[in-house]
């Protein structure tokens, strides 16, 4: 790094907060690898166990592979601030020389771009092990449940900085928390508007978009709805203070 | 270098810990930061490290505000906190990734004073004692050169061997363009490097005056029970009593017994200052 060190954003602060996130969370990422390939190996030796009779099982268990992805993937995310709840490492890291937007940008790297991509590896060569087409991994149906990954991995990357402890199970009861409220408060609105029968009330899980239209606005509405949480993460992580 | 105006902090639901704190840290000395226990030490070297911010007031370093905690300013400081986890990882690696952020690490100079303190580097941190773990941060930040360098309870955790060591390379050091600011109630491990006090005592700053002048105005000696001498504080010891008492312009320069001054100021406040802030007699 140059002798002068610039408050602007700087790529090689970036890539050694990278590298640290990484060395620090070394041991998690093996033990991560080490299942995933486990999982892969104990499948295909049960396909080929089963023989044909397991052909249709290939988006079942691709299907059961990406939620294992996700919520491995979310409840990594919500280790990548484990240094500030505790006051004996949360120093290291709020004097480590680098701005809070690239502490944030260099987590978010590993825990979403980088964790994204090798666990999509990982379900392409399981998709291919399960003897599905490679067409099927990068079909729209992929591609949907990739929108709301990121969407909620946002927010479980605000839970990371929000929380001072247990941050992925704190993220999970506080999102319930969220629905159920929001579900009272519909539920209010309704009946007060036009009487509570003729209202139905489903919470979405994933997005779908069939269209160009839909991809399109599917797209900007994870954007905006994802940088809203990656910016919330941003201000509590500026504001937050040691405990 | 360091500027403290004006600066209070409570925590929530809490009656203030720091009111109105005045402090000016100049580059070249080695501070001595001393209170009571829950005088609010530690939280004003969070604040001044960026990790806490104050409820109303200033700490600035060189100009710039703490609390904006940028990479310049947070490049030129390097806290030792009393108590501290350090990740799983070697102390070769640890300093690989870390020193990149600090200009002026000196590699050199870390792996010396590693050396001195026997402590191999490429053992894993979790692994050593805490003394163990403690010199090897003591030494990483004496290397990264910064111009603030922070150290809270810097001898808790160290044999007796290691705190010579530790003063051995503390003197050894060029501080010109240095502030060290050591925060102890170990007064007897690391009164000899000190050469400024500075006392908080219910939120405020009491105390704050370097050695020489300390010298110059006040004299601790030992005097007999019957004697008239009239002291500022005294504490009864066998044979006599330790006794702080004015300085006169007779008295040689004599080393200060930091834990007789420390009772001194808590005790007797306003008559020890007092002595600082009249003509020398």
């Amino acid at each position: 790094m140059s002798s002068a060190v610039k408050n602007s954003f700087s790529t090689q602060r970036v890539t050694q907060l990278s590298k640290r996130y990484i060395a620090i969370k070394k041991n998690m990422i093996l033990v991560g690898l080490a299942a995933m390939a486990s999982i892969i190996i104990f499948i295909k030796a049960a396909l080929i166990y089963y023989g044909d009779a397991s052909h249709n099982l290939g988006p079942s268990i691709f299907m059961f592979a990406f939620v294992i992805f996700q919520y491995a993937g979310y409840a990594f995310t919500s280790t990548m601030f484990n240094e500030l709840n505790s006051a004996g490492s949360a120093p290291q890291f709020y004097t480590l020389p680098a701005t809070t937007f690239e502490k944030l940008t260099a987590a978010w790297l590993i825990s979403y771009v980088y964790y994204t991509i090798v666990g999509l590896i990982a379900l392409y060569v399981l998709s291919i092990l399960s003897g599905m087409s490679a067409s099927w991994f990068f079909s729209i149906d992929t591609l949907n449940e990739l929108w709301t990954y990121t969407i909620f991995q946002s927010v479980f990357l605000f839970g990371a900085v929000y929380f001072k402890a247990n941050n992925f199970l704190s993220t999970i009861v506080a999102m319930l928390a969220a629905l159920v409220s929001l579900g009272l408060i519909f539920l209010l609105l309704t009946n007060l508007v036009a009487g509570f029968e003729e209202w139905t009330f489903t919470i979405p899980t994933t997005l779908l978009a069939s269209t160009a239209t839909n991809i399109v606005s599917s797209i900007l509405f994870t954007l905006i709805v994802s940088a809203l949480f990656i910016w919330f993460a941003y201000l509590r992580l500026k504001n937050r203070q040691i405990a | 270098m360091l500027s403290i105006e004006n600066l209070s902090f409570a925590y929530k639901k809490s009656k203030p810990l720091l009111s109105s704190l005045n402090l000016e840290l100049k580059s070249g000395n080695v501070y001595g930061l001393f209170g009571l226990n829950g005088a609010g030490k530690t939280t004003l070297l969070n604040i001044i490290t960026g990790m806490l911010f104050p409820k109303s007031g200033l700490c600035l370093l060189d100009g710039q505000e703490m609390m904006s905690r940028d990479p310049h300013i947070l490049s030129q400081l390097y806290i030792v906190p009393e108590q501290f986890d350090l990740p799983n990882l070697t102390g070769d690696k640890f300093i690989e990734l870390h020193h990149p952020f600090y200009p002026k690490f000196d590699k050199d100079l870390i792996h010396s004073i590693l050396t001195e303190f026997e402590i191999d580097a490429s053992n894993k941190l979790p692994e050593l004692s805490f003394g163990q773990r403690k010199k090897f941060l003591i030494a990483f930040s004496i290397a990264t050169n910064t111009k603030l360098l922070i150290l809270d309870e810097p001898t808790n955790g160290l044999d007796i061997p290691s705190k010579s060591q530790f003063r051995r390379i503390v003197a050894s050091l060029d501080i010109d363009s240095r502030c060290i600011i050591i925060s102890t109630h170990q007064v007897r491990d690391l009164g000899s490097m000190i050469d400024h006090i500075t006392v908080l005592k219910d939120g405020s700053i009491v105390f704050d005056h370097a050695t020489d002048e300390i010298t110059d105005r006040l004299s601790m000696q030992k005097i007999a029970k019957s004697a008239s001498t009239h002291y500022i504080y005294g504490e009864e010891t066998l044979g006599g009593v330790n006794a702080i008492v004015p300085s006169s312009k007779n008295d040689g320069a004599a080393d200060i017994d930091l834990e007789l001054l420390f009772n001194g100021i808590i005790q007797k406040t306003e008559e020890i200052e007092h002595e600082f802030n009249g003509e020398r007699s």
